[in-house]
């Protein structure tokens, strides 16, 4: 037998789910704060024990491709619930379709033309394009359009933090009141982070959440690999 | 979550039923996350996991408006109730899926070093953007909610 052992394989796989409970356990105890996010937690975790065992990313990456081979079905899992909502808002789908797109391309446009201006290199501005959207979606389309991964994963957990902290009180000096509008724009700018801290609020914040992120998916999938061309 | 609460088998026939269902409903997923790969295979520029989801929800949305019109939608409704259990547990445990990926950010040390102003304010201010057009868009674009339309949970 050659090369790491199973047994060894199986180590790293343990301790990504272990640094994840870790993760939810600290989120519960911060009263679900947006901030203490569990996935960033549990990344922050993983990336001290790999550099305290000098253990390398590629490394740790290949002893854990099972749980990113099955990121790709669950990605397609969040279909679900945006069918399942959709079929609720058939009446106001055009608004819908066109509040979407403008927030999914400004939102874009704004973060890579920010990070240019401000000296960022082409790779970041990359990274940033899907940062909008839920991190599943935005690893895959990262992985479309050339950028790093894990940057475009954790800027997209970092949005979703910041949108989280600011859809309320943003959309209240603006005079937004409509829960549908308060969902959708939580779900579109600040994906699955943002929405859980709406959704709790009103049914209908919660569907439209569920809308947004689904279909700004779809929006900068479609789009990302336009506008990189340009940059 | 209200799906929690839901009576779950008893017995261990139950359980072995429920077992083989989850599968069944992974299968799904499975498979429409080949077809994805299959059609981004095609030249599609769409991620294959985006394509899979776009074509579960599509089908999901047909299968739903023909069992408004016709009763001869079966299977449909039972892929439907297969799949739904295990994509509600993924959903819920999608963030430990992408903690691999995420630590890929760990070979970035030196761009978000020398870039974390430019990366910050990129963050807030692409957001905040985003928050507001789509927000207030949405908002000047419905109409207002009809009070006794809105019988529904």
């Amino acid at each position: 037998m050659s090369g790491p052992s199973l047994a060894e394989a199986a180590l790293w796989m343990a301790v990504t789910v272990a640094a994840y409970a870790c993760g939810l356990a600290v989120n519960r105890l911060a009263r679900r704060a947006p901030v203490a996010s569990p996935v960033l937690i549990a990344i922050v975790i993983v990336i001290l024990l790999l550099d305290l065992t000098h253990t390398s990313y590629a490394r740790y990456f290949r002893d854990t491709a099972g749980l990113t081979l099955l990121l790709g079905p669950a990605t397609v899992a969040l279909g679900l619930p945006l069918a399942e909502n959709l079929a609720h808002v058939r009446r106001s789908l055009l608004g819908v379709l066109v509040a979407v797109a403008a927030g999914s391309v400004l939102s874009m446009i704004t973060g890579v033309a920010l990070v240019r201006a401000l000296g960022g290199g082409r790779s970041l501005a990359l990274a940033m394009a899907p940062k909008a959207v839920t991190t599943p979606i935005a690893v895959a389309i990262a992985h479309q359009i050339g950028a790093q991964p894990g940057l475009s994963a954790v800027l997209a957990i970092l949005g979703g933090v910041v949108g989280a902290i600011c859809v309320q009180g943003l959309l209240a000096v603006m005079a937004v009141k409509d829960w549908r509008a308060v969902g959708l724009a939580a779900g579109t700018a600040g994906s699955g982070i943002a929405a859980s801290q709406v959704a709790p609020l009103h049914g209908a914040a919660a569907a439209f959440a569920a809308i947004g992120i689904g279909l700004n998916g779809l929006t900068t999938a479609l789009l990302a690999p336009l506008l990189a061309r340009w940059f | 979550m209200s799906d929690e609460n839901r009576p779950q088998g008893r017995g261990p026939v139950q359980a072995v039923f429920a077992l083989a269902s989850a599968a069944l409903g992974l299968a799904v997923l499975c498979v429409f996350a080949w077809l994805g790969g299959l059609i981004h295979g095609l030249g599609v520029a769409l991620p294959a996991p985006v394509i899979g989801l776009a074509l579960l929800a599509t089908t999901l949305s047909l299968s739903e408006l023909k069992a408004a019109s016709a009763s001869r939608v079966r299977p449909l409704a039972m892929l439907r109730r297969a799949m739904t259990p295990v994509s509600r547990t993924l959903i819920r445990h999608l963030g430990l899926l992408f903690v691999p990926a995420g630590v890929g950010v760990m070979t970035q040390w030196a761009t978000l070093r020398s870039a974390w102003p430019a990366i910050l304010t990129g963050l807030i201010g692409s957001t905040l953007v985003g928050l507001a057009a789509t927000g207030w868009l949405m908002q000047a674009l419905s109409q207002p909610r009809r009070p006794h339309g809105s019988g529904k949970p």
